[in-house]
């Protein structure tokens, strides 16, 4: 008596659940992208006098502009300034005029290529916290903000931005899907997560936490989780860094770009992990973490002594960040 | 008496209602059935497919399904004459949901610690053949998992009840395979809603045998 209706349900129950799957899978076929994109894109080689200089930034900015166009976005959204026109205030004027024209259906993308550091977060108080704590804050070094008075180089935070300066200009951005990408030294300090524990330290030279650090630590954030904010959490943007929050970055001249930037290039075309046609914030951070430890941490760590990761924003929600 | 006590107690709250109903069940199916419960230890092996639902707190993301999948080791416990204890060891896998509107609920894989408390009887219908135990276990899981293509572990608790039909021979009586059909509910502190529904089967050793 009971074995016929079982028999006639199992396999309607299997359809119904190949099919809510299938269905979920297929809608990603027919993708309507309906949205404008906007970017703004700095790169700073030259900073004032020499000692500062880098290599690469602005080729990186430049580069990174070719993506965008070539990925659809109109030049008309896309605010490129390298070296002495990256300064403080045309970031300010650029996040204006995308927060006065953009919508909440839009995507937007900062793009970063220069120095960053560790600094405190109130410069005006010089705050005594050590090194490490996160009470230092990271920062990007616009142009005016590395000024060279000879004989001397002299820092001025004020033209410079910090995480939680950065986090700010990112909540006047209408948009709900905002990314953010740094090719900078320690700007992994600038990711925020709040309930996700990242396996990779931030500094890898000392070595990975262990799988029950990990977890235990993941079980601390949760419970402990009250819904506050710091730097930039993934509700404010994902952000892809390129390095921990204490360690640096490099240009690599082998690659003629910073190190990050050029396996990020390289993800628009070949970081398409599922083969779907698009590459999301995950599929190309997972890019370039494989790139960068097969060819840097597994090659050139030994030239220079150093080894590195690049780290990403967590959080349920990922975001489409090129088209192949 | 059970009709009885539905009608003295039924009022519009909802979750006295559901509560009401799931004791009707129980007592209208299970227990006029002779009772067999968990005869022995058990070890056991279950594979199981579903189809998640994820809704985030904002409103510009919708509520979008995903698929998932999981393999659990099992180790069953007796408890008193009916019930029976489970612990389980999960790995399990959810999918991306699709990328309509240009995002998606990320993909995410790990392992979770099950624990049950089941409670099953005998269906009266079963033959000397083949023994029909109807049930259904009930407990908490804890997840660990990560972000598919990153480092970032993440934990997140849950509750769940599984339905389960368990089919065995009396003469292979060690042996049982069970249709489970897993409900999870999950409470993750950055997702407004997070379930899923399953089907999937259960292979359980009996140490010495059942009844």
């Amino acid at each position: 008596m009971i074995r016929r209706p079982i028999s006639r349900a199992i396999p309607a129950l299997l359809s119904v659940l190949a099919a809510l799957a299938l269905l979920s899978s297929l809608s990603g076929c027919t993708l309507e992208l309906d949205y404008d994109k906007y970017a703004v894109v700095f790169g700073i080689s030259d900073y004032p006098g020499t000692g500062n200089d880098l290599s690469y930034c602005d080729e990186d900015a430049l580069s990174m502009e070719s993506l965008f166009l070539s990925q659809g976005y109109p030049a008309s959204n896309i605010y490129l300034e390298v070296d002495g026109a990256a300064t403080r205030a045309n970031l300010e004027a650029h996040f204006a005029t995308v927060a006065s024209t953009a919508k909440e259906e839009d995507l937007f993308i900062f793009y970063y290529s220069g120095h960053g550091g560790k600094r405190p977060e109130d410069p005006q108080n010089g705050s005594e916290e050590t090194y490490g704590s996160d009470s230092l804050g990271e920062w990007i070094f616009l142009h005016d903000s590395l000024q060279y008075v000879d004989p001397n180089y002299v820092e001025n935070l004020n033209e410079a931005i910090s995480d939680d300066e950065l986090a700010a200009l990112l909540r006047t951005i209408p948009c709900v899907r905002k990314i953010v990408i740094l090719d900078a030294c320690n700007s992994g300090g600038f990711i925020g997560n709040v309930l996700e524990k990242d396996g990779i330290p931030s500094d890898y030279s000392f070595g990975s936490d262990g799988l029950v650090t990990n977890l235990s630590n993941a079980i601390y954030l949760y419970t402990n989780f009250d819904g506050d904010k710091s730097d930039i959490s993934p509700a404010d943007a994902l952000v892809i860094a390129a390095s921990g929050e204490r360690e640096v970055s490099y240009d690599v001249e082998t690659y003629e770009h910073g190190l990050m930037t050029y396996f990020l290039l390289k993800s628009a075309t070949k970081g398409d992990l599922n083969r779907d046609g698009y590459i999301t914030v995950s599929e190309s951070y997972y890019y370039i973490y494989k790139n960068i430890n097969a060819n840097w941490n597994n090659t050139w760590s030994a030239v220079v002594n150093d080894v590195l990761f690049p780290h990403v924003s967590g959080g349920p929600i990922d975001y489409i960040l090129f088209t192949k | 008496m059970i009709g009885n006590n539905i009608r003295l107690h039924i009022n519009n709250n909802m979750i006295k209602k559901t509560t009401l109903f799931f004791c009707f069940l129980v007592f209208a199916f299970v227990l006029p059935t002779p009772v067999t419960g968990i005869t022995g230890v058990a070890l056991g092996i279950g594979t199981h497919g579903s189809v998640a639902l994820t809704d985030h707190p904002d409103e510009f993301y919708t509520p979008k399904v995903q698929a998932a999948g999981a393999v659990t080791a099992l180790l069953d416990v007796p408890l008193f004459s009916t019930l029976s204890l489970g612990f389980g060891l999960q790995l399990h896998t959810t999918t991306a949901s699709s990328l309509a509107g240009g995002w998606l609920y990320r993909p995410h894989w790990g392992g979770a610690l099950r624990l049950s408390a089941g409670y099953g009887a005998q269906l009266s219908s079963s033959s000397r053949a083949l023994q029909l135990e109807l049930g259904a276990a009930a407990g908490g899981s804890f997840n660990f998992d990560l972000y598919t293509w990153t480092t970032l572990f993440f934990y997140y608790p849950g509750v769940f009840i599984e339905p389960y039909l368990e089919f065995y021979n009396p003469k292979r009586a060690k042996h049982s395979f069970s249709l489970v059909l897993p409900i999870d509910y999950y409470f993750r502190k950055d997702i407004e809603f997070s379930a899923a529904i399953g089907i999937g089967v259960v292979w359980r050793y009996y140490l010495k045998g059942r009844e």
